[in-house]
């Protein structure tokens, strides 16, 4: 029977690691160590299993007559509809710190941030898996975030895409066991709340004093938005660390022993109309230093709200491009954020949820 | 030479996490840090939290985490404060920094 793309289900951690290449175990029972990802589009993973062939020896043909294992990569795309549960989770795997308080009974706010250089180098790691029937049945060790993309359009649901590099350990099968079924170690996802983009709240001001506010909701000037973190990964095949696919085994091909972030970009992204009195080139070619908010407010929780809010203190445009939409002029403007030296601010995405911080960390 | 944190945070359990270090602190609650580069970094993110209650209506104080050190050398987040406070334009007059020893 062939399998389907309806029954491909993906788990991450919902805590990092303990460490990059110890794998974090299953249990049935709450608080579960795993959480079920639901997908927004079908997306496997990509393994990739470098060798190195004979080619260069004479074998008399066009073939090589040998493969040697050298090592052992994964990469893996994860689409999402971006809901105020594992957004934390996946902003923390990308910019690497948080810090969760709590304003009000049942009611937290996870601040996460770019890590501090002077106290960590590495991302936070999660374990992967996925399966599919029983065809499709692995897991993943030591997956760090390379790429997030948040984005809404219109007024959809906010969509996000992580793409995750991990070590190339793969375990299989990966003991996944869904709810319903007895001594399960994956619990459905239930309870979720999720962004529109009509919940929008998009402003820039002067920093600082925040003077000439542009409210860009009010004004009705907003078509779309997104936010791109790239990260850069070290490679972290070492020789000699003795990590191979089967341990105590060097022929069946190395994996990552460590990983570490050496760069990151991230880049807001807006499209807005042009409206009298535009003063987007202006800003651009002053470089200005803006305050630049974006922010979704969704369901009420107590006096707060389900709320993914991102702020750069201190940005400047970066990039204008005019074009048009639905007849209508429009800008697309790049921003870009500055360090704030005194307190190391570079971003701040501050989630508002009803999740202890203990369940992401 | 490490400090001692000692949480004074009107909410429930505080929780933060960079790289390998985790930390979690129960209201009313002291933790021993050792390692001063982590302290002073325990201080600078967590030392007020900003909360943006209503939209349009600026930025409030309505959260605050203080934390009082001992056995810290200097106090290299007393600038970082007086910065951020100076972003976020719209200081609670109560949420003063406290004066650590």
């Amino acid at each position: 029977m062939p399998v389907s793309t309806k029954q491909h289900n993906v788990v991450m951690t919902a805590k990092p690691q303990a460490a990059y290449l110890t794998a974090t175990a299953k249990n049935t029972s709450a608080p579960f160590a795993w959480r079920r990802i639901v997908q927004s589009q079908f997306s496997a993973t990509d393994y990739k299993v470098n060798v190195q062939k004979n080619l260069g020896a004479a074998t008399g043909t066009f073939y090589a007559s040998e493969s040697r294992t050298i090592s052992h990569e994964m990469s893996k795309s994860m689409p999402v509809e971006l809901n105020s549960f594992d957004v934390v989770r996946l902003l923390y795997a990308a910019c690497g710190q948080i810090a969760t308080t709590t304003p009000e009974g049942g009611v937290f706010q996870h601040t996460i941030k770019l890590l501090d250089l002077n106290v960590a180098q590495a991302l936070p790691a999660y374990g992967l898996a996925e399966k599919a029937g029983s065809g499709l049945d692995q897991e993943w060790v030591g997956c760090h975030l390379e790429r997030f993309l948040l984005a809404g359009d219109g007024i959809a649901i906010v969509t996000g895409e992580a793409t995750w590099s991990g070590s190339g350990k793969r375990l299989a099968p990966s003991g996944l066991i869904f709810e319903p079924t007895a001594s399960f170690n994956i619990p459905a996802p239930v309870g979720l709340k999720y962004w529109k983009n009509s919940q929008l709240s998009l402003t820039v001001a002067d920093a600082t004093t925040f003077a000439n506010s542009i409210n860009y909701c009010a004004a009705k000037r907003v078509n779309k938005w997104s936010i791109e973190i790239q990260n850069a990964l070290s490679d972290g095949f070492r020789p000699c660390a003795g990590d191979y696919q089967t341990p105590g085994n060097s022929e069946s091909g190395a994996i990552r022993s460590e990983r570490f972030i050496v760069g990151q970009t991230i880049t807001p992204q807006v499209e807005v109309r042009v409206e009298s009195g535009s003063v987007e080139y202006q800003y651009l070619q002053e470089q200005r230093p803006l305050d630049f908010t974006l922010s979704l407010r969704g369901a009420p929780i107590g006096s707060f709200f389900h709320q993914l809010l991102f702020k750069m203190p201190l940005a400047t445009y970066s990039a204008i491009q005019t074009g048009e939409a639905e007849d209508f002029l429009v800008f697309t403007i790049t921003a870009e954020p500055l360090v704030n030296l005194a307190t190391g601010d570079v971003y701040n995405f501050i989630v508002t949820n009803d999740q202890a911080g203990t369940v992401y960390v | 030479m490490g400090m001692k944190l000692k949480a004074d945070y009107p909410g429930e359990d505080f929780v933060a996490a960079i790289g390998e270090h985790r930390f979690e602190i129960k209201k009313n609650d002291a933790i021993e840090v050792t390692d001063q580069t982590i302290a002073e970094w325990l201080l600078k993110q967590t030392w007020r939290k900003r909360v943006a209650k209503a939209e349009g209506a600026g930025w409030n104080y309505s959260d605050e985490l203080v934390f009082e050190a001992s056995g810290l050398e200097s106090a290299p987040v007393e600038p970082a404060v007086e910065a951020e406070a100076a972003i976020v334009n719209d200081v609670d007059s109560t949420a003063k920094a406290r004066k650590r020893g």
